[in-house]
């Protein structure tokens, strides 16, 4: 009985500090990245302030130099000041690949905390949409958009491309007499819609690439298959046989004479194609020809080829379009309805 | 039987579901300086001009688990000042593939050419079954068997010695790292029986027997696929003959490369390096008093095209092929310089 109630009490306060430790996690996983961005900006101002003393130092030693060249008497000032250049490079170069490991350092903690934001996003998101108070929707609205606004704020500076946009799946509730609340529902909905869109853009792009490599593909098998069909690469070696039954190439000056070549004579009477032309290991065209033989596992079937591909890529952007739209037209309605509401 | 093998087509096609058909055609026709059109070893040939003509249809149906490809190729060349040299070929292709359970599928291949003039008649017959499995994703495994008829028509009665016969397996494997990199690997096997005898060495005496070739063929090659494409690759091809002289192993790199570049210009280029090895001599039988080889040769080969509207291309190639043979004081050069334009549809 004791071990129930134990067991109870422990899974309740697990519930109530499930937030609460993810939101530790993802603070520790921030206070990281600007830990390395510090770093990061600590080194470049050091570094920054090094360049700035070497270049006085420098425009020192060319005075120097200067005055001397003129007879003037420079005392130890020049050799300090040579040494002191000296020491600056070498502590440059140490910091520029000081820096260097931090900047590396600070990116990956910008990637784990990316990571973090995208799984404490996810979580946001389905308890905004299971929540059945109108309250704690409003303000989980809002963490969304904060937590968004970070990502995005941290992929702008990082330069990362987002090759798919997760598209969350919005169930708005129009049924809301609440204006601000059909605001909101709306204002997710477009979100949603921008990231359709985004992902749109994203296909449109790598379709287009994929229509490029097939016509270079097709390219390349008319260009290979033409040289097969008209057996461009073989040679034809004739060979005669002479009244002293020797026998010599023709319109050769030279007589290879004898029933018995030496090895490496060309004279092999062999006419076959061998693999050249049959469909069988293909030692002349290690590139997939048309004429090759189809491998519908890699190519008809299962869309590994690039025209499976295309096709695959085509049906996800139709997909996507009309989500797009319906996205769009969903916004709109809940618009118009808490307009009229107002 | 024709009537049969339709119905039986679009049976299957219709219980596989949705289809897809593709139809394509295209037509080429230039013209090009060879310095060697007879493609003889002679020291001086005499450079001709030949006008080419290539006609190319081809269709390809899909549903979901069925896919039919077939290819019809009609060529001929004539050279200008040597009317001798004039070639015919077509060539027919055609496959189809059934996906049996998801990532096995089998596919059965048949295809024909005929090749007449220019000194090298032949018609070659193939046919085979094709069984792939994805290992997943990335990687593919297949293993083929089929059987092949090569009928060498120069000079009847004699040049038929050079026809065969033969059953052909093959096996191969590939791995796609990602969309760009792909290695590939195959290995086959003939074991080729020849229309002819074979025939006796001068230290070696075989008994009357016809005779009979195994081939070993193995290539391996790395493609990259992206915004140009290149393909390296080795291929081996072992020809051990009970018939003295009949041996030969040959070792060869190729490389493949296209690439676009600016105003809409296309480069495509081809090169190969050859090196064979004859273990045996070489014996020129006394059956015949007009023998030929053909064999691949270490070769440079460009082509680049442009659009002139969505479906003509102006196109200029250029080609250098050479076979040095020291042993003999032999040395097989030509060179081909052409244009031509090329229409496709769709």
């Amino acid at each position: 009985m004791r071990f129930f109630i134990f067991s109870g009490v422990l899974g309740v306060l697990l519930l109530v500090a499930a937030p609460a430790r993810a939101a530790t996690a993802l603070d520790t996983l921030r206070a990281n990245a600007r830990a390395g961005h510090a770093e990061v900006t600590a080194l470049r101002e050091r570094q920054a302030a090094q360049h700035a003393e070497l270049n006085e130092v420098s425009q020192t030693v060319a005075a120097l130099k200067t005055q001397r060249r003129r007879g003037l008497p420079t005392g130890a000032d020049l050799t300090r000041a040579l040494q002191r250049t000296q020491e600056l490079s070498g502590e440059l170069g140490k910091l520029a690949r000081d820096l260097s490991d931090a900047e590396m350092r600070a990116e990956r903690a910008d990637l784990t905390l990316l990571d973090g934001l995208g799984s404490e996003l996810a979580v946001t998101q389905q308890r905004w949409e299971t929540s059945p108070s109108r309250t704690e929707r409003q303000s989980l609205l809002a963490t969304l958009r904060t937590l968004r606004a970070e990502r995005r704020r941290i992929l702008d500076a990082t330069g990362q491309n987002v090759p798919r946009p997760e598209i969350p799946d919005v169930s708005a509730d129009a049924s809301s007499e609440d204006p601000a609340d059909l605001l909101e529902q709306s204002d997710a909905l477009r979100d949603s819609e921008d990231k359709a869109r985004e992902r749109l853009k994203l296909l449109d792009t790598r379709i287009a690439e994929l229509r490029q490599e097939r016509d270079l593909d097709r390219r390349m098998n008319e260009f290979v298959g033409d040289d097969q069909l008209f057996d461009e690469q073989t040679r034809r070696l004739r060979v005669t046989r002479n009244a002293d039954g020797t026998f010599s190439a023709a319109g050769s000056s030279t007589a290879p004479s004898a029933d018995v070549e030496a090895a490496s004579g060309p004279a092999r009477a062999s006419a076959g194609p061998s693999f050249a032309s049959g469909p069988g290991p293909d030692n002349a065209s290690p590139a997939p020809r048309a004429s090759d033989h189809p491998t519908p596992s890699t190519t008809l079937l299962t869309g590994h080829g690039s025209a499976g591909d295309e096709r695959a890529l085509t049906a996800e952007r139709e997909k996507l379009r009309r989500l797009a739209e319906d996205l769009e037209a969903r916004a709109k309605a809940i618009e118009a309805r808490a307009k009229s509401l107002r | 039987m024709k009537h049969l093998l339709v119905a039986s087509i679009l049976g299957c096609t219709s219980l596989a579901g949705a289809a897809e058909t593709d139809l394509t055609a295209r037509v080429t026709a230039g013209a090009q300086v060879d310095s060697n059109p007879t493609r003889d070893t002679l020291p001086n040939p005499a450079p001709d001009i030949g006008i080419t003509a290539l006609g190319t249809v081809g269709v390809e149906h899909r549903a979901n688990r069925l896919g039919v490809k077939a290819r019809y190729d009609l060529g001929g060349q004539q050279f200008l000042f040597d009317r001798s040299v004039q070639t015919l070929v077509q060539s027919l292709e055609a496959s189809v593939a059934f996906e049996i359970v998801p990532a096995l599928s089998v596919t059965a291949d048949g295809s024909a050419k005929d090749r007449r003039g220019a000194d090298h008649p032949y018609s070659d017959l193939n046919g085979g079954v094709r069984l792939s499995l994805d290992l997943d994703p990335h990687g593919s495994v297949f293993v083929r068997a089929g059987a092949e008829r090569f009928i060498f028509r120069e000079d009847p009665p004699a040049g038929f010695q050079f026809s065969f016969a033969t059953i052909d397996v093959s096996g191969g494997a590939q791995y796609r790292f990602d969309r760009h990199h792909l290695l590939r690997f195959q290995l086959g096997y003939e074991p080729r029986r020849y229309n002819s005898r074979a025939m006796s060495g001068p230290t070696t005496s075989v008994p009357n027997q016809g005779r009979r070739d195994s081939v070993l063929a193995a290539v391996a090659a790395y493609s990259y696929r992206g915004p140009f494409q290149l393909t390296l690759s080795y291929g081996y091809d072992g020809e051990d003959s009970n018939s003295f002289g009949e041996s030969v192993y040959r070792h060869r790199v190729t490389l493949l490369l296209g690439v676009h570049l600016p105003w809409s210009v296309t480069l495509l280029g081809q090169a190969n390096y050859q090196n064979a090895s004859y273990p045996g001599d070489v014996y020129l039988s006394d059956q015949v008093s007009l023998l030929q080889d053909d064999e691949t040769t270490n070769s440079v080969s460009a082509k680049v095209s442009r659009p002139l509207s969505r479906r003509l291309d102006l196109e200029l190639r250029g080609a250098f092929y050479d076979a040095a043979l020291p042993r003999n004081r032999l040395h097989y050069q030509r060179w081909v310089a052409g244009a031509g334009l090329t229409f496709r549809w769709p």
